[in-house]
Order: structure tokens, then C-alpha cells, then sequence
């Protein structure tokens, strides 16, 4: 039967427990991920006492973790494209600072080693003008190597980023499905929800999402299957399938290992930051990588073509000017400034002639070796492409930064703590937790007034 | 109602601030360099506009200095011809004077005299060099002596009929220089008839008594011929001084175009940098002012 006092018991441990919950919510206030909670208070059944139905206080009848799964995936989705953009736009800035000191590009060598072709057409027989071509040429193939050099770092860096990313998957995975375990335990314990470990594993989710496309289901017994890329399994329910990284030539690739068998999955792996540094790779390093070796190889042989049409200061046929190997391995044949063939190699021979160095010079203006642009127009449409694309990805990365942080926004307005809102609910309880007390001691009160009765 | 949470409160107003501190720096940077574009990405047309301006001017400037080797070779021609024409005028005199029916064997031998002393100082002008010691009548060929005397008359000629070029503009070559064989051979492959060789022949003649109208008008021809080759070259050096008023003004021009491209608009980019140091400083206290208000203060 009931009774204040009981009555005011009910209300004293709901209330204890709504403040255990603000201080959790307190406490928990910057946890990433983390989702406020709100207790529940349900009326307690009454009690019919002949004259009518006797309230019996108060009951917390479930903790709710206030959590919108629409919002929630929205956040996810945002964190997959800009995951991607900002690893996309954090490398291809990498290769635009490259080529944006003018000093440090391909342009001012190219110009001088033209610039030196005209200086021996202007005076063939001149020693010192030829050892300046030489001086330049060899100026000319360092800068090829260095510019390869770079991209090859910058490729470094993305195998190395892309193995630190699958790793960083895997470990995640095997989080997720260890939460899938207890939660399937827990809830098959209680029947409430384990809000805490709720959150944990929608936050490892959410991280996941950052590094790859996720697709998920929730099953019914609470665990939670997830599907990455384009639906590769990575967890079902406890277990885990594992990504792995191996090496094809120079390039990093992702393998996805399950039944003991091995499936090349780099293609697949879209979005997030793993898909934005495949995307990368294969939208801007290696495009750029591949027309710098054209730039190299198309200069070597036209140049080559010409030299060897030549003869050099001593009459004997014009060699190779150039050994060409791409961008990484040009390398500077002649090894003595006699051996520039100046002359033309039709004419009766002369020292002093310079036709086939005018045939040289002229060279800076051919078109044909680099489909329809000279050699330093295809360097800078390189130049223009790393810029226009950086562009791109600079301002796609600013606005699904935007879309993030207002998906983030959303989401938080449902779930985030907000510690005034906490510090009124701590005031509210505490008053209500007070009059509860007090209502106890009017119990004791009236208890002790009938034992006064008694004693009279 | 619109819940704000307050780790997300936080979280923005630090990110806002770090957006303010990018974007002043950046300014900073382009006020310290003076460049508008550091960076392709930040104008990916301006940065090959760039690129393309700066190959059009120092291939112009490659060209200003193609045209001071063709310029330098073609008034040491001209000097050289110059000398030549005045030497022949000297010649023509000669001859007239020798040619006189008054003028004594005495006298026609002294003239054969300076006519042979002529000869001399005229294949020397025909065997002219340029400042890096080659022949500049040699055609391709300079670095051998292209006129030598053979003797009775004849003159060979070592050079050859082609001439130097030289790149001047993109699709200009000039030569640097006319050959010997157009200057001063005739149709004779021994010289017999070359400017050389009319000489040789009116000194010869002058000695010997004979009739001189017909070297009278050999070295008119001679002369012509020289005259001709000067036109032309006066015409060269002429092209070159428009090729070069065009170059410089064309320099000027891209100059100008590149630094509008390329350098910073400095009364533009510090009041930009005002705005945004205006900015950080209002976010600054914005965030210091309201991260201050919280309920717990009052509890």
C-alpha cells in the first residue's frame, strides 16, 4: 500500500538517477560522438484503496539516447565526399606548390637551353657559346629529374597514406564488430538499450566513413553490418574481413582478403580518404607524371632527330644530343661541346656554318612533337591542369566542408549536449530531488506524531 | 527549438578563427612577395598567362640579342663596302685621268702604281673579319681567307654562295652577311673577271698603253654591283632597327601585361587584410564574450 513515504522514495531514486544522467551528460559534454541522454519518468501504477486509485509515485522507465539515424547518416555521407575532397585537394596543393615557384618549374630551362641553340647558331665556331649549350642542356635534364624526383615523393607519400588508411579501416572494423558482440549480449540481457556502447560504435562507424564509402544495416538482434567501397563486406555481425595493401610496380594497391582468397579492390575503394587518394593518383599524379616523360621524351627525340641531320665542329654526322628515358631518366649524351652539330649536314661542311643549330633553335617553335602545342605550351598546360584541378578540389573541399559542418550541425542540435540546458535540468532536479526529501521528512513527521500519540 | 550543443559552439568559433588566420596570412604572404598569384590553383589561366607572357618576352630578348650579332656582322659590312665604293670611285678617277690623251706613259705608270697598291688594299677589304676574327665574306665558309691572288689575273675564291642566317623573329631570319661571290665575282670561276681581276687587268693595260674605256666600264660594273649588295644590306640592317623598335615596344607591352597579372594590387590587398585582421579581432572577442556566459556561473 501506498504510502508519502514510499511515494517520495520513488521520486528520491528517480530523481538520483536523472542526476547521475545530467552528470553523465556533463561529464561526456566533448566526447566525440557521444549522444546526450534524457531519463524517462513514467507514473508509477496506482493503487486502488476502496475510496479511489492512490498514486504511487514515479519510476524512470528508460534512459533515451536522443539520436536521429537520418541526421546521423547524413553527417556519414558528408564525411565520406569531404573525407575524399580534403585528402584530394591536401595532395594535388602538394604538387600545385610544386610548380608554383616560376624559378622552380620546367619553363625558365627550357628557355634557356633554346636561348643557348640560338646563341651557337648566332656564332657556330665559338667555343663558349657551345660549352653554355652544354651547361644548359645539362641544367635541362636535372630539372627533368628533379620535377620526377618530387612526383615520386608525392607518390610516396600516397602509397604510404594509403597504407596507413587500410590500416586504420581494419582496426576500425574489428572495433565494430567487437561492439556488435556485447551490444547483441547486452540487449539480449536487458531489453534496454546499451546507449554508451551505441555511440561508441557509431562513432567508429562515423570515423570509418571519413576513410571509405560505408553502407550499413542494422539486424535485429542489434548488431550492425557493414559494407565499404562498393560492397565489399568489411563486418558481419562479429566478424571481420581484412583489406590489405601490396605493391604493383610503384604504385600501392588495395586487396580485400576473405575466404582465404585475395581480389584486387582498388577501383572500388570510392570515396573517403582512401578513394580520394586513388582518385588522386590516378586524376593528377600520374596524368602529370605521365605528360612530364612525354614533354622529356617528345623534347629528346626532336632535338635527336635533328642533331643527327647535322654535323658537328669537326664534320663528323651529329649523334644523339639527348638520351631519352622519361622525365626520371633524360640524360645529356654529348660530352664535349665539338660534338654539337651545328652544321647542316647536306652543305658542303664548314665550321662556321650554323644552319642545323638554326634548325635547333627553331624547335622551340615546333608543334608537331607535342600534338599541336610547343614543348613549353605542354608544360604549362601541365601547369594549368595541377592548377584548375587543385582549384576544383580546393573549392569542392570548402563546400562539403560546408555540408559537413551543417550535417554536423543538425545532428548535434538532436544529439549534442548543451551545458546550459544541463545546469537548468541539474537546478530543475535538484529542486524536485529537495521537495522529495522534504516530503520525506514530513513522513518522518507524521510518524513521529503518532508516536507522541502513543506515548501520552 | 533550435539546441545548439556546446562542444559544437566551441569546435566553430575556434575553426572560424583558424579561417581567419588562413585567409590573413595568405594576404600576408602575397603583401610580402607582391605576387597576386602564389600558387597556380590561385588562377589557374592567370598562372599560364604567366608563363606564357614571361617565353614571349625572353624569347623577344633572345631575339633583341640574335639581332645585335646580325646587326654588328652587317655594319662591318657596310664599313667594309663603304670602304670598297670609294676605293673603286678612286679607281674610276684613275682611269679617266690614265685614259686622257694627255696623260704620258710616266704618268700611266704611276697610276698603274697606285691602281696595284689598290688592288692590295681592296683584297684586304675583301678579306674582311668580324669581331670573333672569322671572314665575313666567306659565306659559310670563314674561316679560311676567301680571296687569294693566283696570280695573272686570277683570283680564287675559297668561300662559298650561302649565306648565315640568323633568327631575328619568330618567322624572320636575316643574313649576316652577302658572300664574296656576290660582292665581288663576276661570271668567271678563275676571278679573271672579278672586281679583283678588272683591276689587275687596268693596271695591265695601263702599262701597256692600250685602250681603257673597256675597264672604264668593267669597274663601272664593279661598282654597280657593290652598290647593289650595300642596298641590300642596308635594307637588312634598316628591317632590323623596325624588328627591334617593334621588339622593345612589344616588351614594354607584355611587361605591363604581366604585372597585371602577375603582381598584387597593393591598395586592394591591405584594405582586404584590414577587413580581414577586422574579422579575427571581431571573432576574438565574440568567442571570448560568449564562451563566458554559461548558467554555472549563477549556480
Amino acid at each position: 500500500m501506498a504510502s508519502i513515504l514510499t511515494t517520495s522514495l520513488t521520486a528520491l531514486t528517480s530523481y538520483q538517477r536523472a542526476l547521475t544522467t545530467v552528470g553523465h551528460n556533463i561529464a561526456n559534454a566533448d566526447v566525440e560522438g557521444y549522444s546526450r541522454q534524457e531519463v524517462m519518468f513514467t507514473t508509477k501504477p496506482p493503487t486502488f484503496a476502496g475510496s479511489g486509485w492512490i498514486g504511487s509515485g514515479v519510476e524512470v522507465s528508460t534512459v533515451e539516447r536522443r539520436y536521429d539515424e537520418f541526421l546521423a547518416a547524413q553527417v556519414r555521407t558528408s564525411r565520406t565526399s569531404s573525407g575524399e575532397a580534403e585528402v584530394y585537394y591536401t595532395y594535388a596543393s602538394q604538387l600545385d606548390d610544386l610548380y608554383a615557384d616560376p624559378e622552380l618549374g620546367l619553363d625558365p630551362v627550357l628557355q634557356r637551353y633554346f636561348n643557348a641553340l640560338n646563341g651557337v647558331a648566332n656564332d657556330p665556331s665559338s667555343i663558349p657559346a657551345r660549352e653554355v649549350l652544354l651547361g644548359e642542356a645539362e641544367a635541362l635534364t636535372d630539372r627533368f629529374h628533379f620535377l620526377a624526383r618530387r612526383g615520386s615523393e608525392i607518390a610516396d607519400g600516397v602509397n604510404r597514406d594509403i597504407a596507413g588508411t587500410v590500416a586504420d579501416i581494419n582496426t576500425l572494423a574489428k572495433g565494430i564488430a567487437e561492439l556488435n558482440q556485447v551490444i547483441v549480449e547486452s540487449g539480449g540481457m536487458a531489453g534496454q538499450p546499451p546507449n554508451d556502447l551505441l555511440d561508441q560504435r557509431d562513432q567508429l562507424i562515423n570515423e570509418l566513413s571519413s576513410l571509405v564509402k560505408v553502407t550499413y544495416y542494422e539486424q535485429g538482434d542489434g548488431a550492425v553490418n557493414v559494407f565499404v567501397g562498393s560492397g565489399q563486406s568489411l563486418v558481419v555481425a562479429g566478424s571481420v574481413a581484412t583489406l590489405g595493401v601490396g605493391l604493383n610496380a610503384t604504385n600501392a594497391v588495395i586487396y580485400y582478403y576473405s575466404d582465404g582468397a585475395r581480389q584486387d579492390v582498388t577501383e572500388q575503394m570510392t570515396g573517403g580518404r582512401l578513394g580520394g587518394l586513388v582518385q588522386f593518383r590516378s586524376q593528377v599524379l600520374d596524368a602529370s607524371t605521365a605528360r612530364l616523360d612525354t614533354i622529356a621524351d617528345g623534347l629528346a627525340t626532336a632535338i635527336n632527330d635533328q642533331h643527327r641531320l647535322g654535323r658537328d665542329l669537326d664534320g663528323a654526322p651529329g649523334g644523339d644530343f639527348f638520351t631519352p628515358g622519361g622525365a626520371a631518366n633524360i640524360q645529356l649524351n654529348l660530352t664535349d661541346a665539338r660534338q654539337i652539330a651545328a652544321a647542316s649536314g647536306t652543305l658542303p661542311f664548314n665550321s662556321s656554318d650554323n644552319s642545323n643549330a638554326l634548325e635547333l633553335a627553331d624547335l622551340q617553335r615546333d608543334t608537331a612533337a607535342f600534338g599541336g602545342t610547343t614543348v613549353q605550351g605542354a608544360y604549362a598546360q601541365v601547369v594549368a591542369d595541377v592548377g584548375s584541378r587543385t582549384r576544383t578540389a580546393e573549392l569542392n573541399a570548402t563546400a562539403l566542408r560546408g555540408l559537413l559542418s551543417r550535417a554536423e550541425e543538425a545532428h548535434s542540435a538532436v544529439s549534442g549536449v548543451n551545458l546550459d540546458e544541463e545546469a537548468a535540468k541539474l537546478m530543475h532536479y535538484q529542486q524536485a530531488y529537495q521537495a522529495a526529501a522534504q516530503a520525506i521528512a514530513v513522513a518522518q513527521k507524521l510518524f513521529e506524531t503518532i508516536i507522541a500519540a502513543m506515548q501520552r | 527549438m533550435n539546441r545548439i550543443s556546446t562542444h559544437l559552439f566551441h569546435q566553430r568559433a575556434t575553426a572560424s578563427m583558424l579561417d581567419n588566420q588562413s585567409r590573413l596570412s595568405n594576404t600576408q604572404l602575397q603583401l610580402a612577395t607582391g605576387k597576386r598569384i602564389l600558387r597556380p590553383s590561385d588562377d589557374p589561366a592567370g598562372a599560364t598567362r604567366t608563363l606564357d607572357l614571361q617565353r614571349y618576352l625572353e624569347t623577344g630578348r633572345q631575339f633583341l640579342s640574335n639581332m645585335g650579332f646580325a646587326r654588328a656582322r652587317l655594319e662591318t659590312q657596310e664599313t667594309a663596302l663603304e670602304g670598297v665604293t670609294g676605293l673603286l670611285q678612286r679607281v674610276s678617277e684613275l682611269a679617266v685621268q690614265g685614259n686622257n690623251a694627255t696623260a704620258s706613259q710616266t704618268a700611266r705608270d704611276g697610276i698603274a702604281a697606285e691602281v696595284d697598291q689598290l688592288l692590295e688594299q681592296l683584297l684586304a677589304l675583301a678579306n674582311t673579319r668580324d669581331s670573333n676574327g672569322e671572314y665575313l665574306f666567306g659565306g659559310l665558309t670563314r674561316d679560311q681567307k676567301p680571296f687569294t691572288d693566283s696570280g695573272g689575273g686570277t683570283f680564287s675564291y675559297a668561300g662559298d654562295d650561302q649565306q648565315r642566317q640568323i633568327q631575328v623573329s619568330e618567322d624572320r631570319r636575316v643574313a649576316d652577311a652577302d658572300t664574296g661571290q656576290d660582292i665581288f665575282m663576276g661570271s668567271n670561276a678563275d676571278g679573271s673577271d672579278s672586281a679583283f681581276g678588272v683591276l689587275y687587268r687596268l693596271a695591265a693595260d695601263l702599262r701597256s698603253g692600250a685602250d681603257l674605256s673597256v675597264s672604264i666600264a668593267d669597274i663601272q660594273q664593279a661598282q654597280a654591283q657593290v652598290l647593289e649588295v650595300r642596298a641590300r644590306g642596308g635594307a637588312r640592317l634598316n628591317a632590323l632597327d623596325d624588328l627591334g623598335n617593334v621588339n622593345e615596344d612589344l616588351a614594354v607591352m607584355l611587361e605591363a601585361q604581366l604585372s597585371e597579372i602577375r603582381d598584387l594590387d597593393y591598395a586592394e590587398a591591405v584594405s582586404r587584410m584590414n577587413r580581414q585582421l577586422l574579422a579575427l579581432q571581431a571573432s576574438q572577442q565574440s568567442y571570448t564574450r560568449l564562451s563566458q556566459l554559461s548558467l554555472f556561473n549563477y549556480l
